[in-house]
């Protein structure tokens, strides 16, 4: 595997092949997307997708707006599930390692741009920093309205009710809002919006975020953005409020109390340990600990 | 002596003019005049493909007429013609001020989502945020229309067809509408049911103020329900008036036929 | 006195679009009127169109010539032209029916049916319900049955049931349809009481009763009809 993606990275870009691997206009016609849905935070996008060297579902829509926006400057991260080392990270930096000749990083706060499949990194970002979700569905009232055309209507006209029955349905089966990932959010006062399948735990990080957040669906050819800042509300009831995940336990190789928790199976004997799904913050937080005891 | 007339009692809360919808010859209807009050149920009956349900969605703002306009008025200050009014705002009045009775009640709930969500969701859309409070009224709805409330989280699909009828008329008067349109609301429903049903329609009219406009090919439904009955044929009113007048001593060739032709008890 | 209702030049021809275009005249030249506290018996053969002007009186048959009036409170209704509204608000205050024939819906139970009118004008549920239960009592309507659908009673109890009804408001006017048809001895004198009281109250009465035993004890003035021929 280190092999594969060494290679990969070792090797020049093909110069039949343009930056980035796009052709420029199909470039500026995502630009053009962003564009759009920055002016109107949260707000599905239609763009024409192009075909990608690889399927669906495997953040195609991710890898096309990146490849729409990254330049030579810029230092890309992409983290699935939080993890930098997992097959799909590895083989999407590689790709525009290869593709844009460009540096790449693990390390959230050097990073200019980052790809992510579902998390948002525990370090903070800061501005000028731009996140690029890969989302499967873009349509947060998909699960309530099958028909696109009413879907289109209900944003036009803001009649978001059917969301909350959603969450009334959680209540019923499971006491509390059982709806753990892709909760909805409400953005800037206006648009209904999927914030990707991000845990809910990862939500509150949406609110007034200085990063600029991008969101692709490959598959259903949606653009749909957050500008810097803007108040992103999960929706949730007077007497059931949004609340995020909790642990019984810190990070069993960092010790933090606060990032979001793998559990992992250790055994055939039940044995587990939580450890913290952002690999890049809990090998900070362990050099730290080092630097202390050092 | 002075002979006067009594003045009407209230303003009609729904008054259709000269409204028109014809798709091809015969289909459709032309040329509609129509009051409603509160209080008021009005039976629309007539051979199948005789423009009712058309006419019904023309009264309820889900299809445009050709010509002709239909004014809905909450109260005397709130007069709106419905198809001068934005998309919006219509629909803004068929979640909150309509209830739409479909004749399969499954077209008018949401099969996978439980009793209570249905009968919720006119709430939550209309910007209730308390769990507690609109499953309280959920709970009520359904005592309301006789379901049991321990069935509150149960699926419609799991229910019968009197029951998920029942239902999806409570979902419709949650937001407490002014006026009812119902197409065949007994249609598809054995007779016990049926008997239970109205009844329950009658008393809900009588108790809420309803106004209620009804499509039914079945005489009788109309006889026990509706105050005022209107007889269309090909696409025209034929015949309108007292209920018990025009079934028991009708005037024109067809409401003869139709009385005609129902089957005595 | 001024009388409650006038009936002035009635005429009624059926109609039989489906049979031919027949016609059947059944009433010409109707004149009535009727004053409080009196009883008038529609009288004359079967057939000569007795129950056809009592049902134009109720707004139940249309006639093709005439004016009803009746009076509400200080107002004059002509039932001709009078809209559909109005007969509604007309029958539920000032003119009550009394047939021989129930028709409700299957479910409710006796007791509620003789509530009913009077639940719809405002009577509280406490009060109709008395009303009701002394009249159904009154009726020999057995205490057993007032909770149940008549569905299942039986023609006469059925009937009682109905003439409960009818008499469980005080109508300034009153109109019956042989009230007394195939009821017994017993209930036919409770009928005739109930009539005798609401002509105390100065109810004013228009009625056709078969049996001359009844007609000679509630009738203070009789309305003589003949059946018409029909024109060739």
């Amino acid at each position: 595997m280190s092999n594969f993606s060494a290679c990969l990275a070792q090797a020049k870009q093909p110069s039949h092949y343009n930056f980035g691997y796009l052709d420029e206009q199909s470039k500026r016609m995502i630009r053009r997307a962003i564009i759009k849905g920055v002016c109107i935070p949260g707000y599905q996008v239609a763009f024409g997708g192009r075909e990608m060297p690889m399927p669906y579902g495997w953040g195609t829509g991710g890898i096309m707006l990146s490849a729409a926006i990254l330049g030579q400057q810029d230092v890309f991260k992409v983290i699935d599930q939080g993890a930098d080392d997992t097959t799909n990270a590895v083989s999407i930096r590689a790709f525009f390692q290869q593709m844009c000749q460009l540096e790449t990083t693990t390390q959230t706060a050097k990073a200019s741009v980052i790809q992510t499949r579902h998390r948002i990194p525990e370090q903070p970002l800061r501005h000028g920093q731009i996140m690029v979700y890969q989302v499967p569905i873009p349509e947060p009232l998909r699960f309530i309205e099958p028909r696109e055309t009413e879907t289109q209507k209900m944003h036009g006209l803001e009649e978001y009710g059917a969301m909350h029955v959603k969450l009334y349905e959680d209540i019923v089966q499971y006491g509390y809002i059982a709806t753990s990932y892709a909760y909805p959010v409400r953005v800037n006062h206006r648009y209904l919006m999927d914030p990707s399948p991000i845990p809910k735990f990862d939500n509150p990080k949406l609110n007034r975020n200085p990063a600029l957040m991008l969101f692709a669906a490959g598959r259903e050819k949606r653009i749909y953005c957050v500008p810097p800042y803007t108040q992103v509300v999960s929706l949730d009831f007077e007497d059931h409020p949004f609340a995020v995940q909790q642990w019984s336990q810190p990070c069993k190789l960092c010790g933090s109390q606060d990032s979001f928790l793998d559990e992992v199976l250790l055994d055939d004997q039940g044995g587990r340990m939580f450890v913290c799904s952002d690999t890049d913050y809990c090998q900070r937080q362990q050099e730290k600990q080092h630097e202390c005891s050092a | 002596m002075n002979v006067q007339l009594n003045p009407a009692p209230v303003t009609p809360v729904l008054q259709a003019t000269q409204i028109s919808k014809l798709y091809g010859e015969n289909q459709g209807f032309h040329c509609l005049d129509i009051d409603l009050y509160p209080g008021e149920v009005l039976a629309v009956v007539g051979e199948s493909g005789s423009g009712k349900t058309t006419l019904l969605k023309a009264l309820s703002g889900r299809l445009p007429p050709q010509t002709g306009q239909v004014i809905y008025a909450s109260d005397e200050q709130d007069i709106i013609s419905l198809y001068d009014s934005s998309e919006a705002k219509l629909r803004q009045l068929s979640r909150t001020e309509f209830g739409i009775v479909h004749q399969h009640p499954l077209d008018g709930l949401r099969p996978y989502i439980s009793a209570g969500g249905n009968i919720g969701e006119p709430l939550m859309a209309s910007g209730n945020r308390h769990f507690g409070d609109i499953r309280e009224q959920a709970s009520q709805w359904l005592n309301a229309v006789e379901i049991d409330p321990c069935r509150i989280d149960d699926l419609p699909i799991h229910f019968s067809g009197g029951m998920q009828q029942r239902l999806q008329i409570a979902r419709n008067l949650v937001t407490h509408p002014k006026v009812v349109f119902m197409d065949e609301p007994t249609g598809g429903l054995d007779v016990s049911v049926q008997a239970k049903l109205l009844d329950l329609i009658r008393q809900l009219v009588k108790r809420l103020n309803l106004a209620v406009i009804i499509v039914t090919h079945d005489l009788a439904v109309a006889r026990l329900l509706a105050h005022r009955i209107m007889v269309m044929r090909q696409g025209q009113v034929v015949e309108t008036g007292l209920t018990d007048r025009v079934l028991d001593d009708p005037q024109h060739a067809y409401t003869q036929l139709l009385v005609a032709s129902v089957l005595q008890q | 006195m001024e009388p409650v209702l006038i009936a002035k030049d009635i005429h009624k021809t059926f109609v039989l679009h489906n049979q031919g275009c027949t016609q059947l005249p059944v009433l010409e030249n109707q004149h009535l009127s009727l004053h409080k506290g009196e009883c008038l018996v529609l009288h004359g053969h079967s057939g000569s169109g007795k129950s056809s002007l009592l049902r134009a009186l109720y707004g139940n048959y249309h006639v093709n010539q005439g004016e009803i009036l009746i009076r509400q409170q200080a107002q004059w209704l002509n039932l001709v032209n009078a809209d559909s509204r109005q007969i509604i608000q007309l029958r539920q205050h000032t003119l009550g029916w009394v047939s021989q024939f129930l028709r409700v819906i299957p479910r409710l139970s006796a007791r509620d049916i003789v509530m009913q009118p009077q639940l719809d004008i405002g009577i509280s549920p406490a009060v109709a319900k008395a009303t009701a239960e002394r009249l159904l009592s009154q009726l020999n309507v057995p205490e057993k049955l007032w909770s149940l659908a008549p569905a299942t009673f039986s023609g006469g109890e059925q009937q009682r049931v109905n003439i409960a009804k009818g008499f469980a408001l005080d109508y300034p006017i009153l109109l019956l349809d042989e009230p007394t048809a195939s009821l017994d001895k017993t209930n036919c004198e409770q009928v005739i009481s109930l009539i005798q009281q609401a002509k105390q109250r100065g109810a004013a009465i228009v009625g056709i009763f078969h049996d001359p035993w009844v007609r000679e004890q509630v009738a203070d003035r009789l309305h003589p009809m003949s059946a018409l021929s029909a024109p060739h």
